[in-house]
């Protein structure tokens, strides 16, 4: 599923980052498939996310945690 | 021999802090990504053949946006002696990930990691020896913010970058990648770069970096026979930061299991401040306490003493002056012309001093790149970004330094938007003209005058940027990615760096180009072509002349005076210059009528074109015909706003009904505004570029 239904502070896996024009950015971040993503906070009208990813916090805008597909960690 | 070392690394890791300490130098500082937009050199104090360059933060040699540009082309072109790579204690993993493209670039590099008294206080440590092993890259720890022995680093990296050949580490993620087909498919282009070199060109062209493809000279059909090859984009950053998260898992140590207070203050203040509900309103309270402070407390205590001290010490002088054999017009010229502009704009030191002091900490802190996150959502709707936040901020200080922060957004059509709107955020230049002359019209409503007329200027800001939305440069639907800081306190070395030096740049440009534009003004003002020394008010001064052509476009505004105009035109060099001038004409007194047009005189004055450095500035950061347009809009959108602030409170005055009508008017007149600026920046032909990068809409130039 897109992150952007991902719970709050609940642990996912990341499976695949879609191709788009944000997608080397995010790779260079570490969002690479197998890691282990968590959302942190939601902006207030939900246009935005604060995820923890390799310890870091990062903002992203709905249309880009669209394009990130995770599944729940076991 | 002379060398220059580069310091590259990530975004908001320290390394203009560790440039500071190697040159002694106090270049600008702030947590949160992106602050040094440009390159800057200095020689060490260690040795002076040896230059520093201070380069923008950047995440991979694959750039993303204009500042990022300027250090890929730097770390690829430049042939630097040594690459000091700053590392952040607290985040290793991602910091190697651009190590690894410098191993596989085969640069001289040496490993510096920052901030680790954070992770002490985190009861985790770094073993460097290690860490250098695995590398096989010298690597030194250290904490830029308590101090480190620049000298002793200096003497080990230059030693480093004297015998270095070739980095001796084989990554073992090569061998997975097909590099001999590479070869093959790029076997007869003419490159002339390095095995080496070849060797990281390939790797980034299997990633699908369009500066490798052309670095290259790669055809259509190459390009084709490389897609062939398979989708390595997402495999080789996997392959990365798997070598990478072998090596930080043996090398970062946990000390003592009981110090994690620090993450848990993090996330608490995450919690507080991001809260769905007491965000806003957090932020606004926060916002509301500095200008209270600044213009309230500050100016009504300090400013004020400061004030009545200025007018003792001319009063003294007055009579001092009166007992020399000097000239009617030279004593006119040292006490009105020179001491009286100057210290009239000096009286604001203590206000400007604790704007400064505020914008420092709100952006030390970590909490602004929270309101970034949490604005995103409104500024997207109007076509920028969060982001635009360090933008506004930096305006609030001074105008021409925020435009260049502004290469941080990210596509080119938020970048211009940003450039043009950002003089609508009042700089701190403005403030003194509010403060002095809402003080003489306004006495007790003084502070909600200044803080009204803030407000204005972000709701101008507003409004045009989404105009603008209807029309060519339309833009904000890219990708939104940013990275938050941790929150930090700033130290009280950082504090009374901040305070001394925005106190000092204020006093030097006051001494230097104020002073000098007010002994111009003086002269224009009391001299005429024909008669020599004249009073002012006679209409015979030479800027009583050019300024009374001007005037009359001004009339309907309620300031149609030469004086008036005068310190507008004054404005243009300064805008600190504005209220000298004033002074210099006899005082706002003397040049208002009433309220009402002092009150449009200060809207006028903070929608109007800045000056000229941000004129400059902005010349440099979206080119000459952009500059034009903006500086046109500026003025229209600074007189249609004063006219309609000035015809709704005349209207008021006469009654509701007539107010009412008056505001009607006013959106008709920015109705209009909308379809003329839409006309004239129509977009006829909507072009996108073809890799999708965002960084043109020009299908001509575009990067691919
Ligand atoms: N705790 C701690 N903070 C530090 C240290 N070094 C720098 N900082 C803080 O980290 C933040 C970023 O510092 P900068 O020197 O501006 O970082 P930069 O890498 O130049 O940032 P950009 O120019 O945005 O790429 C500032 O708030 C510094 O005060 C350190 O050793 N320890
Ligand atoms: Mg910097």
């Amino acid at each position: 599923m897109p992150l952007t239904y991902a719970k709050i502070n609940a642990d996912y896996v990341i499976t695949k980052v879609k191709e788009s024009s944000a997608i080397r950015r995010l790779l260079d971040l570490g969002f690479t498939p197998n890691s282990i993503i968590r959302v942190r906070s939601v902006e207030p009208k939900l246009e935005a996310m604060l995820v923890e990813i390799r310890g870091v916090l990062v903002a992203l805008r709905k249309s880009v945690t669209d394009s990130i597909l995770v599944e729940v960690k076991n | 021999m002379n060398r220059t070392f580069a310091l590259v690394g990530n975004p908001n890791v320290g390394k203009t802090s560790v440039f500071n300490r190697l040159t002694h130098s106090s270049e600008r500082v702030g947590n949160w990504h992106g602050v040094t937009v440009d390159k800057v050199a200095k020689v060490t104090k260690h040795n002076s053949e040896i230059e520093i360059v201070d380069l923008p933060g950047i995440y991979s040699l694959t750039a993303y946006s204009m500042e990022e540009t300027v250090s890929r082309d730097e770390i690829l072109s430049k042939g630097y002696d040594l690459i000091i790579y700053i590392c952040e204690a607290n985040n290793l993993a991602r910091n190697l990930y651009l190590a690894l493209q410098l191993i596989e670039l085969d640069v001289p590099f040496v490993i510096v990691v920052n901030m680790m008294d954070e992770l002490f206080a985190k009861g985790m440590n770094i073993d460097a020896k290690l860490l250098s092993d695995r590398l096989k890259v010298p690597v030194t720890c250290l904490s830029a913010k308590n101090g480190f022995d620049a000298d002793r680093l200096m003497i080990e990296v230059t030693e480093y970058a004297e015998q270095f050949t070739s980095n001796k580490l084989k990554l073992p993620y090569i061998q997975k990648l097909p590099i001999w087909q590479m070869r093959e498919i790029i076997s007869n282009t003419q490159n002339k770069s390095s095995d080496n070199e070849l060797l990281y060109y390939f790797i980034k062209a299997l990633e699908g970096d369009d500066y490798s493809l052309n670095k290259l000279s790669v055809s259509q059909n190459q390009r084709k026979s490389i897609t062939a090859l398979g989708n390595y984009k997402e495999q080789i950053a996997a392959l990365r930061y798997e070598f990478i998260d072998k090596i930080t898992e043996e090398v970062v140590v946990t000390e003592n299991t009981k110090k994690f207070k620090f993450s848990t203050i993090n996330n608490k203040l995450d919690k507080l401040l991001l809260n769905k509900y007491l965000a806003l309103p957090i932020f606004l309270l926060i916002m509301s306490g500095i200008f209270g402070i600044t213009f309230g407390l500050v100016g009504k205590y300090c400013t004020q003493i400061l004030t009545i001290g200025k007018d003792y010490l001319i009063e003294l002088l007055n009579g001092v002056l009166k007992g020399t054999a000097l000239l009617p017009w030279m004593n006119s010229l040292l006490l009105y012309g020179i001491i009286d502009g100057a210290c009239s704009v000096l009286v604001f030191l203590p206000q400007i001093v604790t704007l400064f002091f505020f914008l420092a900490l709100l952006e030390d802190s970590g909490y602004i790149s929270r309101v970034a996150f949490m604005t995103d959502g409104i500024f997207r709707k109007i076509g920028l970004s969060g982001r635009a936040v360090f933008t506004i901020l930096t305006g609030l200080g001074c105008s021409a330094s925020a435009v260049t922060t502004a290469r941080g957004l990210e596509d080119d059509n938020t970048r211009k938007k940003a450039v043009m709107l950002t003089p609508f955020i009042s700089c701190s230049a403005r403030l003194p003209v509010y403060v002095a002359i809402s003080a003489a019209f306004f006495v007790e409503r003084s502070a909600l005058i200044i803080f009204g007329l803030y407000l204005l200027g972000i709701s101008i800001l507003v409004l045009i940027a989404a105009i603008f939305q209807k029309t060519k440069l339309r833009s904000g639907d890219g990708p939104f990615i940013m990275e938050m800081p941790q929150y930090r306190f700033p130290t009280y070395e950082r504090v009374a760096q901040i305070i001394l030096s925005n106190a000092k740049n204020f006093v030097v440009k006051v001494g230097t180009v104020i002073l000098c534009f007010n002994v111009i003004i003086w002269v224009l003002c009391n001299f005429s072509f024909t008669n020599g020394f004249v009073e002012i008010g006679e209409g015979l001064s030479i800027m009583e002349k050019i300024s009374g052509i001007i005037a009359p476009i001004f009339k309907p505004l309620g300031f149609g005076s030469w004086k008036a105009v005068t310190a507008l035109m004054s404005g243009l060099i300064a805008k600190e210059a504005v209220i000298s001038t004033i002074v210099n004409l006899g005082g706002a007194q003397s040049v208002f009528f009433d309220q009402l047009s002092a009150l449009c005189f200060m809207v006028f004055t903070l929608l109007y074109v800045p000056c000229v450095a941000t004129i400059a500035s902005t010349y440099r950061e979206i080119g000459i015909k952009w500059t034009v347009f903006s500086i046109v809009m500026q003025l229209i959108v600074a007189y249609l706003t004063a006219l309609a602030v000035r015809i709704v409170v005349l209207a008021f005055k006469n009654g509701i009904f007539y107010g009412l009508i008056a505001l009607a008017f006013c959106i008709a007149v920015v109705v209009s505004f909308t379809m003329v600026l839409s006309i004239m920046t129509k977009n006829k032909r909507r072009v996108r570029c073809f890799s999708g990068c965002n960084n043109c809409n020009d299908i001509q130039n575009c990067c691919k």
